[in-house]
């Protein structure tokens, strides 16, 4: 088999699948609308704060990304970050129906930890290459690969190597429901914006994934 | 159809995209009309567009009028995006209006600083090739392939180099093409890469034998062995604008000098296209107006003027 054939981005079979325009459109304020609700109270939590005045601020910052488009934040936050992953979405609204229907479970506890350092790990140096590429310091375009149609089950298929290699020890069924949601969402709709990677992580996610990196080599 | 962006100075906050036809009944170019708002656009994206610049259009098969216009995020050129944009109900129907599609998605770091500036390059199965480049700190040039339709349909890097943008792009066969671009670095000379195999690799070539002090250049392939190239023909400054000809591409002998001034002078961003017959150009002419001349084939004279 012709490996380098294969993942030649003008050897796609068929051309790569946008999202429509209105959908785009409304995913953007969609999801900027949870982003920041969880933003919202993720900030508020670490003040002196009622459980009330968070909900407040989330629910003003949501329903102010409906608004009409310059009175929009998603507008400006648009202009600026473009579309969050959809996976940065899917984590700010596991996080807010979390705080709103389990307010008493303050942490996030994985039955499998060392699944979660691989995510983070694959993660951050997924990003890494992304960035590496976007400087055109790799030689080829491996954000081109992210429009090809073997991109989302590649994706799987690395983040269910723990699984496949340690059975039910390497296996959690929120992270990779999760997952699994991420790359569902994408190839039904192509969201955000046609490209595996970018359903999968955009910037300030993978800034955050250094973070919890570093909590989790401390930890270890 | 001519398409330029046009406000009170470039980047201006009044930037709009403007465009004017030249008429073969009287024989002249028309008022021109704004046809591209950011503020409509945005509207139409959802999300807000800075400044918009550099329009590149492209007339498909079906004689849809295609836009892909640079449009700023947060931030300078460095942070520009590619808006792409398609004519909204027939030009036979009074004026003309384009509805924003998308930004095209084109890099994962927030989409920013890639840029367009030169003419696409038809393919046979009634797509196009665009070229563009990317300009944040590293400078590379990249080629967008879309179908008949105007669907994006894949992207790939022309060059390895990273001080080279604005590539123009010339056929030599359905397989070989040629992409000839801007020099960002101090060599002060035409780049060359090349394509045997419709853009799935490409190789970079020697240096041209033509002077280039950092200024674009528009390339045209009027046959499989007759290409036409507009640039600065100075190292030193863009004082003079001079048009050659080549049989493959690389080797090139000058046909006119378009326009020189003196050593201040700035006659630069050609555009090359063939219609009616004939080959007409635009330039910027000292970044106040925009000059264009149309030459027939079979005359060594040619006639022009300015908007």
């Amino acid at each position: 088999m012709n490996w380098i054939a294969m993942f030649t981005p003008e050897a796609v079979p068929m051309p790569p699948s946008l999202p429509s325009p209105s959908l785009q459109a409304w995913a953007l304020d969609v999801s900027w609308a949870v982003i920041l609700a969880a933003t919202a109270i993720w900030l508020l939590s670490c003040l002196p704060t009622r459980r009330a005045h968070q909900w407040m601020a989330a629910s003003m910052l949501s329903v102010a990304c409906l608004l009409p488009s310059p009175w929009s934040p998603s507008y400006w936050l648009g202009l600026a970050f473009q579309f969050p992953s959809v996976s940065s979405c899917l984590l700010a609204a596991w996080y807010v129906s979390r705080r709103l229907f389990r307010p008493e479970a303050n942490r996030f506890k994985p039955t499998e930890k060392s699944l979660v350092l691989w995510l983070v790990l694959v993660g951050v140096g997924l990003g890494w290459l992304l960035m590496l590429d976007t400087f055109a310091l790799l030689p080829g375009s491996l954000y081109a690969w992210g429009f090809h149609p073997i991109a989302p089950a590649a994706v799987l298929l690395v983040t269910l190597l723990p699984w496949i290699f340690f059975g039910r020890s390497g296996f959690d069924s929120l992270l990779h429901g999760g997952l699994i949601l991420v790359l569902l969402t994408h190839v039904i709709w192509r969201l955000p914006n046609g490209n595996a990677w970018s359903a999968l992580m955009d910037p300030w996610l993978w800034l955050s994934l250094h973070f919890l990196l570093i909590r989790l080599a401390r930890k270890k | 159809m001519a398409f330029w962006f046009a406000g009170s100075r470039e980047s201006g906050a009044d930037v709009q995209i403007v465009s004017s036809q030249f008429l073969r009944k009287t024989r002249a170019w028309t008022a021109a009309e704004v046809v591209v708002n950011r503020w409509q656009s945005a509207e139409q994206l959802g999300h807000g567009l800075r400044r918009l610049g550099n329009p590149v259009a492209w007339l498909n098969r079906h004689g849809d009028i295609h836009l892909y216009v640079v449009a700023t995020g947060l931030g300078g050129w460095a942070a520009s995006r590619i808006l792409h944009l398609k004519q909204a109900g027939s030009s036979l129907a009074g004026q003309l209006r384009f509805e924003a599609i998308r930004v095209l998605p084109l890099s994962w770091f927030w989409n920013i600083s890639h840029l367009v500036r030169t003419a696409p390059m038809p393919l046979a199965d009634g797509g196009m090739l665009l070229p563009l480049y990317f300009e944040l700190g590293a400078k590379y040039p990249m080629a967008v392939r879309f179908d008949a339709t105007g669907q994006m349909v894949g992207l790939s890097r022309i060059s390895q180099r990273r001080d080279l943008l604005q590539p123009a792009l010339i056929a030599r066969s359905s397989q070989e093409w040629l992409a000839l671009m801007r020099d960002g670095g101090s060599s002060h000379a035409i780049k060359a890469a090349h394509t045997t195999d419709a853009g799935a690799s490409w190789t970079d070539l020697k240096d041209l034998d033509l002077p280039n002090p950092d200024a674009a250049i528009a390339a045209l392939a009027l046959s499989q062995n007759q290409f036409l190239l507009a640039h600065n023909a100075r190292g030193d400054s863009r004082s003079m604008l001079s048009l050659s000809t080549s049989s493959d591409g690389q080797h090139w002998s000058t046909l006119d000098t378009l326009n020189q001034g003196t050593p201040g002078g700035e006659y630069s961003y050609p555009a090359l296209v063939w219609a009616d017959g004939k080959l007409w150009m635009s330039y910027t002419d000292q970044r106040r107006q925009i000059a264009w001349q149309r030459y027939a084939p079979s005359s060594s004279g040619s006639s022009g003027g300015s908007q």
